[in-house]
């Protein structure tokens, strides 16, 4: 007497859904907490200490954009060496949220933040087009954390970063609080152990994802 | 006493429409204003009904299939969502009908009021309460059984008038799974009627009167001294064959072939749009629904709650609930087979029905037979038990002593 009896274990299944908690996230007025690593908006980092952007206006992020959506301008440092950013724009209307652009980055300076929520109802022309000002994010070691999937592992180009150097192969620790660990204990962590602690901090920070104006 | 004197108390028609109609006439209307009021009070009373039901039938299906996939339904457009459906047909209703320019004309729009208008009339038969329906046909049965067969006249239209290859091939689709499940529907209906040997619906859940083992789905019961063994061998069966033709003839999946869209991109209800597309969802609600009504009918016992007559009697105003609670219930199974099961292909589908379910309801239809002569029947005359007054009830008699066999025990105190 199988008969039937492939349709009612079928069904039993599926009324045991019926007592588990949906899986919807109530958007607005929930929100998923988004990874530092989700594809964003792209942002410029500036250094925690000194408020000077990373960028270095080389404009090989802007080479690399395969829908060119990223406009720079520059001059020659009148101290001589190097350039000077005069605009950096990025148009949110075309960017397509690849990342080349962070990868083709040697200065570690643009990343993709978790920044989505961008929608606007006026003169959609020119209310995407986000400059250097708006684009600024701090580069905490979070966002460098975020980064490493696809910038590998900060080597410290220039900036108190330098001094969370390559991770060494030492024993990593095993209980820990995300929030108090020190440096070195750190560096000693896997990486998705790090993202964990990076994470943590990040939420603790009271970092807010912007609200829709 | 026999059911006849009970129901003479506790019956809507008797208790409060005749009496209503007799002061109605006495203070000088004349009689054929007040049958015609009763009669067109009766048919605004079942539309609305149905209207209700549908947007309810609508919102629990969309919410109760939701939880089944781990999600929420529509819980956006008022409380809870209640307003969905609302908010749905006001879309449909502001959508342009288009009509092609090939299609027929009267074929394309007669359609959808066909198929419409046929499950309208299948709730006109349904008893609600003792004495409470609009029609109390003594050939209910074979009236639900005429007016299930139209639809397919509809789909038929439908398909042929649209003037569309695709809604050709959907309508055909159609037409034969309907009159392929028609086939076993029919006959696993007579099995009611043989077991209340009576065809009017009213009479059927009058014999299904009593204490829960009355009810038909769990037939044949034995009783050994004073204890009820059911033995639901013809009656069960016979309920899961109706449901299962039931989704058939409603078109619910695992049955819902026609509406597969990405196969056949709307099937026969491709070239509708707007209200007549929103007619042909309103009647595929009614038709589940009713499906759901006429089980309980049939099968569960319709308006008795299943606990004696006596608790019967004390709530008979609330009996139409009851009767609608069964129906809901029948309902959500319908959505809950419909949230686990894929689709039937085309061939399993008539197999299904053809070489598995035929065979069975006429084995059904012949066990019933066979009980219903040997064993405790309905009289429908009367209104009360009695045994079966002929040689082969006698010869089981016999059978079934020493404490007497079926006895007195089964008729009304």
């Amino acid at each position: 007497m199988a008969y039937g009896l492939g349709v009612a274990k079928g069904m039993l299944t599926t009324i045991s859904h019926l007592v588990k908690p949906p899986i919807t996230i109530q958007y607005p007025e929930e929100r998923l907490d988004m990874p530092i690593w989700t594809r964003g908006r792209p942002r410029l980092i500036y250094e925690v200490d000194t408020g000077e952007l990373r960028c270095t206006a080389c404009g090989a992020c802007a080479l690399a954009c395969p829908v060119d959506v990223i406009k720079i301008e520059q001059h020659p440092s009148p101290t001589g060496k190097g350039k000077v950013l005069d605009r950096f724009d990025i148009d949110m209307a075309g960017c397509i949220e690849c990342a080349l652009c962070v990868e083709a980055c040697p200065f570690r300076a643009i990343t993709m933040a978790p920044d989505f929520e961008m929608a606007s109802t006026y003169d959609r022309a020119s209310d995407l087009v986000y400059d250097m000002y708006e684009l600024r994010i701090a580069g905490t070691t979070e966002i460098d954390a975020g980064m490493e999937h696809i910038q590998g592992v900060k080597r410290g180009l220039r900036g108190p970063g330098a001094a969370a150097a390559a991770p060494t192969t030492a024993v990593a620790p095993t209980d820990y609080d995300p929030l108090t660990i020190s440096d070195e204990d750190l560096k000693k962590l896997p990486p998705a152990e790090r993202a964990k602690v990076y994470r943590a901090r990040l939420k603790a920070s009271g970092w807010q994802p912007p609200t829709p104006s | 006493m026999t059911l006849g004197d009970y129901y003479a108390t506790h019956d809507f028609w008797l208790g409060i429409g005749m009496p209503l109609h007799d002061w109605l006439v006495g203070l000088g209307v004349p009689g054929w204003l007040v049958s015609l009021v009763y009669v067109a009070f009766g048919a605004a009373v079942i539309l609305g009904m149905i209207t209700f039901f549908v947007i309810i039938a609508i919102w629990a299906e969309r919410r109760f299939i939701a939880r089944l996939q781990d999600r929420r339904g529509p819980n956006r457009v008022g409380k809870f969502g209640l307003l969905q459906s609302v908010a749905d047909a006001l879309k449909l209703l502001a959508k342009e009908i288009i009509r092609p320019a090939q299609a027929d004309p009267t074929l394309h729009f007669l359609a959808p009021m066909l198929i419409l208008g046929a499950s309208l009339m299948t709730w006109a038969v349904i008893p609600w309460g003792p004495g409470l329906q609009v029609a109390n046909l003594n050939i209910g049965v074979l009236y639900l059984l005429a007016f299930g067969a139209i639809p397919a006249l509809g789909v038929t239209i439908a398909g042929w008038g649209s003037t569309n290859k695709y809604s050709l091939f959907g309508g055909m689709r159609a037409v034969v799974q309907y009159v392929s499940y028609e086939v076993p529907a029919g006959i696993v209906i007579v099995v009611p009627v043989l077991l209340a040997r009576t065809m009017s619906l009213q009479g059927i859940v009058q014999a299904q009167s009593g204490p829960l083992w009355n009810w038909f789905v769990f037939q044949p019961t034995f009783f050994i001294g004073p204890l009820p063994i059911p033995f639901p061998i013809i009656g069960l069966v016979a309920f899961v064959y109706y449901l299962i033709a039931g989704l058939a003839e409603t078109n619910r999946t695992p049955f819902d072939h026609v509406e597969a869209d990405s196969e056949l991109t709307g099937g026969f209800t491709t070239e509708y749009s707007g209200m007549q597309f929103a007619l042909f969802f309103l009647a595929e609600y009614a038709n589940s629904i009713a499906v759901g009504l006429l089980g309980s009918t049939l099968f569960l016992g319709g308006y008795h709650t299943g606990l004696g007559d006596a608790f019967d009697d004390l709530i008979w105003p609330l009996l139409p609930g009851v009767l609608i609670t069964k129906a809901a219930i029948i309902f959500l199974i319908f959505v809950w087979v419909r949230g686990t099961l894929p689709r039937f292909r085309y061939d399993q589908l008539m197999q299904f029905a053809w070489k598995r379910m035929l065979p069975v309801s006429l084995a059904l239809v012949s066990l019933s037979a066979l009980f219903a002569s040997l064993a405790v029947c309905w009289d429908p005359s009367s209104g009360s038990r009695r045994e079966s007054d002929n040689e082969l009830s006698a010869f089981s008699h016999q059978l079934s002593a020493p404490s007497g066999g079926v006895d007195a025990r089964k008729t009304l105190k």
